[in-house]
């Protein structure tokens, strides 16, 4: 049997105190869907049974309300705090009962806001940044840097930055990815100054020196490792130097500042293409975020994850304590912060490197034991960057591939608005033209996973 | 993927002082700080609240539950100040609650604690209650000594650099301080979302906290004899 109802807005609706009023479980409009609720398992609903219509529908502009029997259902589409009258019947008297319900919003709806940083705030930065490049070897290079959301709703800048560098007649690849600290004022220079500097630095190191005359490809007691060591200390020096322009000048920026105004990490990586096509890497961290070599087979983390679990604390490339303990044992900061890594030319075509800040990698690796865990690593490329990105290793260097990159890493997770920076590289499989390595068969076991472990296998 | 809660308890004293328009104030405060975290989007995404409520009793009227899911019911006032037991209690509810990081799953953020009180501890165990709350460490907390009768030198036992005075218990006084524990926990999520929540904020006094209403002025622990 319908009853009919009157429609009742619940904007101009006051419950009038001392009318039955019951409390349903809050909606979400995260996850929209109905909210549904027994009302008989509410507190005096027994009072209420046999007022209440049996069958009712009822329409708001806030959302849509029915009643059948005991059991009344909710489909909101407007936050907001509601009062549903119900009107119930006894004995000729009228009275209303009034079904209370709070409405969350989406956060995700909430993040949607995309304000412009201010114009005349000095270091202005694109709120994203992107590029694909080609490898000799028809392989391909592609990055993506964006604005976290929470940036975004708040109107300031991006922190994170990337620089790529290829240099084609020595076989060599470098890349450097940065994230400016949330704390710091003008973190986002001193991310943009230190994969400048570090690129250029190394660059340099590359070409005057026979780095690449080593045809048995990079070697942990090669030039590579101080020369990734001396390339992200000229970021650092990057950052003094700007420091001590600005403070001489002080008009430029109203106010005295210091290397902490431009905090940043520093993930940097040089790949070598071998002339027998195998692959040589040398990697250095300061600061969280990853560098990993990840195939079907095994990921090996070329990045030790700095600071603790809890604290929250990370490293800087700009904390002077850090090149202090450089000057005073070199060896030593080398072995801690430089890792080599190299394989032949069949798992060259198998693997791919990936830099990524943390804003990229926390959402998917929550914790240090995460970040050595092959099989998540593993699904990470296959569901992330193969399926979602639409990036497979035979897809060919083009603008759209970093386009898609761009927009996937604008990805949705609960608690993660931060910005993000990914560079990944990867050679084609010449054995495979034209599939993606997705279709690879999994070859994962316990063995392999050890891999990821074992430092020795990255040093 | 991972997700990290912030829990946030509110310790609110109902004792009988607190009866008619103070405890009405709160009521009022209480439900407009889960209206304002409810328009945030990082307070919807990360903050957890629960409310320990002290009067003759330390009672834990909500336990840790989401934001979204939260339902704040109507508090009374009655009785004496238990606000030892408060305290204990509060150990013991996180204790339960608190999600530990594990090898696969990082735990909670250290929670946030906002204590309010009106007058004087008078009921249960407050040594103990003491120990308990220091024996664990915090993301960070603000010890509130609201209206004229609140005694601050209980509240400077727990930690004098912690304490701030509210000038009265009328509901302009009550809405501003939970307007500044709104903008607490608003910072607070903000913080772990850039990355920049330390260890350390629980240290040290109160800077790592919004500044004070102007209703409100901190307790000067240099001035106050030590109580040890």
């Amino acid at each position: 049997m319908n009853v009919f109802i009157p429609q009742v807005q619940s904007e101009t609706f006051r419950p009038e105190a001392g009318l039955p009023r019951l409390r349903l479980p809050n909606a979400k409009l995260r996850k929209p869907e109905p909210i549904t609720a027994d009302l008989s398992s509410l507190k005096g609903y027994e009072m209420l049974a046999q007022r209440l219509p049996k069958k009712a529908s009822l329409a708001f502009d806030w959302g849509e309300v029915s009643i059948d029997g005991s059991s009344v259902t909710i489909n909101p589409n407007t936050p907001g705090e509601y009062a549903i009258p119900i009107p119930m019947c006894k004995a000729g008297q009228a009275d209303i009962l009034v079904l209370q319900i709070t409405v969350n919003p989406d956060p995700t709806a909430l993040m949607k806001k995309e304000i412009d940083p201010p114009a005349d705030a000095p270091y202005q930065k694109p709120s994203s940044d992107k590029c694909c490049y080609a490898t000799d070897q028809g392989g391909h290079i592609v990055c993506a840097s964006r604005r976290g959301q929470g940036h975004a709703i708040d109107g300031s800048f991006r922190d994170d930055d990337f620089k790529v560098e290829t240099i084609p007649e020595k076989g060599f690849y470098l890349f450097a990815v940065a994230d400016g600290a949330g704390s710091a004022i003008y973190s986002r220079r001193g991310s943009k100054l230190a994969t400048e500097a570090a690129i250029e630095n190394l660059k340099k190191s590359i070409n005057d020196s026979n780095l690449d005359d080593d045809a048995d490809g990079i070697s942990a007691e090669g030039a590579i490792g101080p020369a990734l060591v001396a390339a992200a200390k000229s970021g650092f020096m990057a950052i003094q130097d700007e420091v001590a322009r600005k403070n001489s000048n002080q008009t430029e920026l109203g106010k005295a500042v210091s290397v902490n105004d431009y905090n940043t990490t520093l993930l940097l990586a040089a790949v070598k293409v071998n002339a027998d096509g195998g692959l040589g890497i040398g990697a250095f961290a300061i600061g969280d975020g990853a560098i990993v070599w990840c195939s079907d087979s095994r990921s090996v983390l070329l990045s030790e994850p700095d600071g603790g679990d809890y604290a929250g604390e990370t490293y800087f490339l700009t904390m002077e304590r850090l090149w202090k303990t450089e000057a005073s044992d070199p060896v030593a900061f080398r072995k801690s912060r430089v890792r080599i890594f190299n394989c032949d030319k069949e798992d060259s075509r198998h693997g791919t490197l990936m830099l990524m800040t943390d804003g990229v990698s926390d959402p998917f690796f929550p914790s240090h034991e995460r970040l050595r865990d092959h099989s998540l690593w593993r699904e990470f490329l296959n569901t992330q960057i193969r399926e979602n990105a639409k990036i497979l290793r035979s897809s060919p260097p083009s603008p759209e591939l970093a386009t898609q990159l761009l927009e996937w890493i604008n990805f949705r997770e609960r608690g993660h608005f931060d910005d993000r920076t990914l560079a990944l590289f990867e050679l084609p499989d010449s054995n495979k033209q034209g599939e993606g390595a997705h279709s690879e068969t999994p070859s994962l076991n316990s063995a392999n996973a050890e891999s990821i472990s074992e430092k020795g296998d990255a040093q | 993927m991972s997700e990290r809660r912030l829990p946030v308890y509110l310790l609110l004293d109902v004792s009988g002082s607190m009866d008619g328009e103070p405890i009405q104030a709160v009521n009022n405060g209480v439900n407009q700080l889960i209206a304002d975290l409810r328009a945030d989007p990082r307070a919807l995404d990360t903050a957890w609240l629960s409310v320990i409520t002290f009067g003759d009793e330390a009672r834990q009227v909500v336990p840790l539950t989401d934001l979204e899911d939260f339902q704040m019911p109507e508090l009374t006032a009655d009785g004496c100040t238990a606000l030892g037991p408060a305290l204990s209690l509060l150990c013991e509810c996180r204790k339960r609650e608190e999600l530990r990081g594990t090898t696969e799953h990082s735990g909670d953020w250290r929670p946030l604690v906002f204590l309010m009180t009106d007058g004087e501890q008078n009921e249960g165990d407050f040594e103990k209650g003491i120990a308990d709350f220091k024996s664990m460490k915090w993301g960070n907390y603000a010890l509130c000594a609201a209206g004229p009768q609140a005694e601050v030198s209980d509240l400077k036992r727990i930690n004098p650099e912690k304490v701030f005075k509210l000038d009265n218990l009328g509901p302009g006084a009550l809405s501003k301080y939970f307007k500044w524990v709104t903008q607490s926990i608003k910072m607070q999520s903000k913080k772990i979302e850039e990355g920049t929540a330390q260890d350390g904020d629980g240290q040290g006094g109160l800077d790592a906290l919004p500044p004070l209403p102007d209703v409100a002025t901190p307790v000067d622990s240099s001035s106050i004899p030590d109580d040890i």
